[in-house]
């Protein structure tokens, strides 16, 4: 008998032909993914394939103890072409290119205040009510960015599909709670890599080859991490932190995958790094030219990081183990 | 079986289902022989990074030692009062033929041997552009000195040596007490004719910033650029300064312009340009009245230079003098935070790598059109071979000065047009002006606690 735990708690038995199927628990009901025998219970993929059966289709299916009734597959009855995949992520254009219009404004009225504020010699507290409010707006409405990189993520760790439009519902709380889990992924390990690499650059003088190659060597992980962490997270929530351990048991699923994805990463965010830096630039002297490139430079991030987050939650989706697409 | 019995099962390799049993998920037990590996390539990783490289080379970064009998040399150099054909000179002319004093220390005397230099003994120097027409013809600019003196009536500079619609005009013009800028009976300059004083700087500390690595002053550059939302250099209010390049990437910090890379460098430019000694480093400058002048030799040999060089490094570098008046330095004290307060250490930062209590970082800034010099306020950089194309320093722009030894160091400004502390901070505009403004803004009490501030940072 293989034993798992569903997310209620209790401990559930199934018999090993039952492995790779999905079955309802008789306590909660949630659809709960048998773990293949070979796999330790605490294998990500299962669990997390269980959650998102639960949350796409929380049918009630009880059934008395010890019996389990296999669940097909309800969602991937046929696999979809790449066009059909990418016309469907471009749903949400309007939905972006707002976002990315507010938070580029956003970022313009944080560039031009700060300095002004600074150069004041304000006192602390008088200057920390005006950052803070700054800092609350823009975190839920990159919250609503963050939101739709998770529909991107949970679409892909479903197999593929049409994705949840962020927008539809207009709840400033969830979009802050995805910003904290975005942002909780960043303290947890690129904080310090980033910072570190923000230190050395302004340390190491005029680049050379050298410098350059530390920055990359300190970049290359904290990007990575966070992308990885955020996978991490989404598949296992009952877990607080994405701790460096869970973080290289993602990697080691990802395998070799994780070497050009890493590669493919860490350049579009030097790319997304050197446009903003540059639209920050052109704020100072031609705000208008400055903020249109904010503007596409936000618009860009999110498009690249829903096709980075779809990509790699597609390496890492369940059904693609259990053989459902 | 325990946990303990499934961590022994795994570590001899045997998959969980072999042993028959299922553990409960834990990310830090378990799969330890990965987990072992993965610290392993980490290592590795970091031991092989240049970065381990990098802190070495950083750690071992020093000053270099002072050669006391060397610099001991230097010293009767530096007070040595040259005359033409002077023995010391070796095979050269000795003093001139054109000079602004006869000795070093004849300008830097401020605080003792190697301070600034009183107003009476400002350089005056003189930027020339060429009109378009000249421009079409190949004309450069021309940048040079007016010298004050010379070893007799034939090689004397005047005004009117710069410039053929400028009156003949010996120099010096004015060193009454308040500063007059150079002017002709009311006549304006000639069209691209910039005409303007350099007061003397003193060289307490001259060592210790001579030691500080380019990358150090690039970081204020940065760090600036990072605090100000990466606003450039040339932005007109907000303090972002730049680092002056030179030709093969080393950093300026020497001179009002930071147009001086080296101490050694400086030392010889000097003693070419203000006393007409050359040397293997810098030709003596040809009289600007008589330009088929040949000297005969050079005046100081490279040995004499570096013992000049090694007596400056060997001078004591300024102290931040606590007041035995109690309440003067609660006074000193308050300022010093109130310096900080009202942004006057955007600028003048405190410390910069190693070296503490120099108050400034080196860097160029947009000081605003009141103080320009070498061209008009828009007119872009003099292109020289030293600077990177197109890095010069503007006509506005000058290197934060060093605040250690502003006690004694009166008059300020580059030309000593500020006859105290007070009228220093209210000229400064550009990228000062915004300090300055909440300068004026305290009570007078509070402006008093920076000025008393200002005077602990005192000659040693």
């Amino acid at each position: 008998m293989i034993r798992f735990d569903c997310q209620c708690g209790k401990t559930l038995k199934a018999s090993p032909d039952l492995a790779g199927t999905v079955c309802s628990c008789p306590a909660c009901g949630a659809y709960v993914a048998v773990p293949h025998p070979l796999s330790d219970d605490g294998d990500l993929r299962e669990t997390a394939g269980a959650y998102a059966l639960a949350a796409e289709q929380p049918v009630a299916c009880v059934s008395d103890e010890p019996a389990f009734v296999p669940v097909s597959n309800p969602r991937a009855p046929f696999k979809r072409s790449a066009l059909e995949v990418w016309w469907e992520s471009q749903q949400n254009l309007t939905f972006v290119g707002g976002l990315s219009g507010i938070l580029a404004v956003l970022t313009a009225l944080g560039i031009a205040l700060y300095p002004r504020l600074l150069q004041s010699g304000i006192d602390w507290p008088s200057g920390l009510f005006p950052a803070l409010v700054w800092m609350g707006i823009t975190a839920v409405v990159a919250g609503f960015g963050c939101k739709f990189l998770d529909a991107a993520l949970d679409s892909a760790l479903r197999g593929g599909g049409p994705e949840q439009s962020p927008f539809l519902e207009f709840d400033p709380g969830s979009a802050l709670a995805s910003f904290t889990k975005w942002a909780l992924c960043f303290v947890a390990g690129p904080a310090f890599l980033v910072y570190e690499a923000i230190r050395f650059w302004i340390r190491c003088g005029d680049l050379s080859v050298v410098n350059a190659t530390i920055l990359l060597e300190l970049t290359v992980p904290a990007i990575g991490y966070w992308l990885v962490g955020v996978l991490v997270l989404t598949q296992r929530p009952d877990l607080v932190v994405p701790s460096p351990w869970q973080v290289a048991r993602c990697l080691r699923t990802l395998g070799v995958r994780a070497v050009p994805a890493g590669a493919a990463v860490t350049a579009a965010g030097f790319i997304h790094v050197w446009l903003a830096i540059n639209a920050i630039i052109l704020l100072h002297t031609s705000w208008l030219t400055g903020l249109l490139l904010l503007w596409v430079c936000w618009f860009s991030t999110w498009h690249c990081g829903a096709i980075a987050v779809r990509t790699l939650g597609s390496w890492t989706a369940p059904t693609s183990r259990l053989g459902l697409s | 079986m325990n946990r303990q019995g499934s961590r022994a099962a795994l570590s001899h390799g045997k998959k969980q289902s072999e042993v028959g049993t299922t553990i409960p998920f834990n990310p830090y037990a378990g799969n330890f022989m990965f987990q072992r590996r993965l610290i392993l390539v980490a290592l590795a990783s970091l031991m092989a990074s240049p970065a381990a490289y990098r802190c070495y080379d950083r750690l071992m970064t020093k000053a270099p030692p002072v050669d006391a009998a060397m610099a001991q040399e230097g010293k009767v150099l530096f007070d040595h009062e040259w005359t033409p054909n002077d023995p010391l000179a070796g095979g050269g002319d000795g003093l001139g033929p054109v000079f602004n004093a006869n000795s070093c220390v004849a300008c830097h005397r401020q605080g003792g041997g190697g301070g600034g230099g009183p107003r009476e003994n400002n350089v005056h120097v003189f930027t020339v552009r060429p009109n378009v027409s000249e421009m079409a013809a190949g004309g450069k600019a021309r940048q040079g000195v007016v010298h004050t003196q010379a070893v007799g009536p034939t090689f004397q500079e005047s005004f009117g040596h710069v410039h053929p619609e400028m009156p003949i005009h010996v120099l010096p013009i004015s060193v009454g007490p308040v500063f007059q800028p150079i002017t002709f009976s009311g006549n304006s300059l000639p069209r691209g004719v910039d005409l303007s004083q350099r007061n003397t700087p003193a060289l307490f500390g001259a060592g210790l910033i001579d030691a500080i690595p380019d990358s150090d002053i690039i970081a204020n550059e940065r760090a600036q650029r990072l605090k100000w939302g990466l606003a450039t250099s040339q932005s007109k209010d907000l303090p972002v300064g730049r680092a002056l390049r030179m030709a093969d990437g080393r950093i300026g910090r020497f001179g009002w312009k930071a147009q001086t890379v080296r101490l050694a460098d400086f030392v010889r430019a000097a003693c070419a340009n203000e006393l007409g000694l050359g040397n293997p480093g810098q030709a003596q400058p040809q009289p600007l009245g008589f330009p088929s002048y040949q000297p005969r030799g050079l005046d100081l040999t490279d040995a004499q230079c570096d013992q000049l060089t090694q007596f400056i490094v060997s001078l004591p570098r300024p102290v931040e003098r606590t007041p035995l008046d109690a309440d003067l330095h609660r006074k000193a004290r308050a300022g010093k935070s109130l310096f900080a307060r009202i942004g006057c250490t955007h600028c003048h930062v405190a410390d910069v790598g190693n070296v503490r209590g120099m108050y400034s970082d080196l860097l160029l800034h947009d000081m605003g059109q009141e103080t320009e010099a070498g061209g008009n306020y828009t007119d872009q950089p003099l292109e020289e071979p030293a600077f990177k194309p197109g890095s010069g320093p503007f006509p506005a722009e000058w290197r934060t000065p060093p605040l250690w030894g502003v006690a004694r160091s009166a008059p300020y400004m580059h030309d000593g047009r500020a006859v105290n502390l007070e009228h220093a901070i209210s000229m400064h505009g550009g990228q000062g002006a915004k300090s300055a403004h909440n300068y004026a803004s305290l009570p007078v009490d509070e402006q008093a606690q920076v000025i008393a501030f200002l005077m602990t940072l005192d000659t040693p």
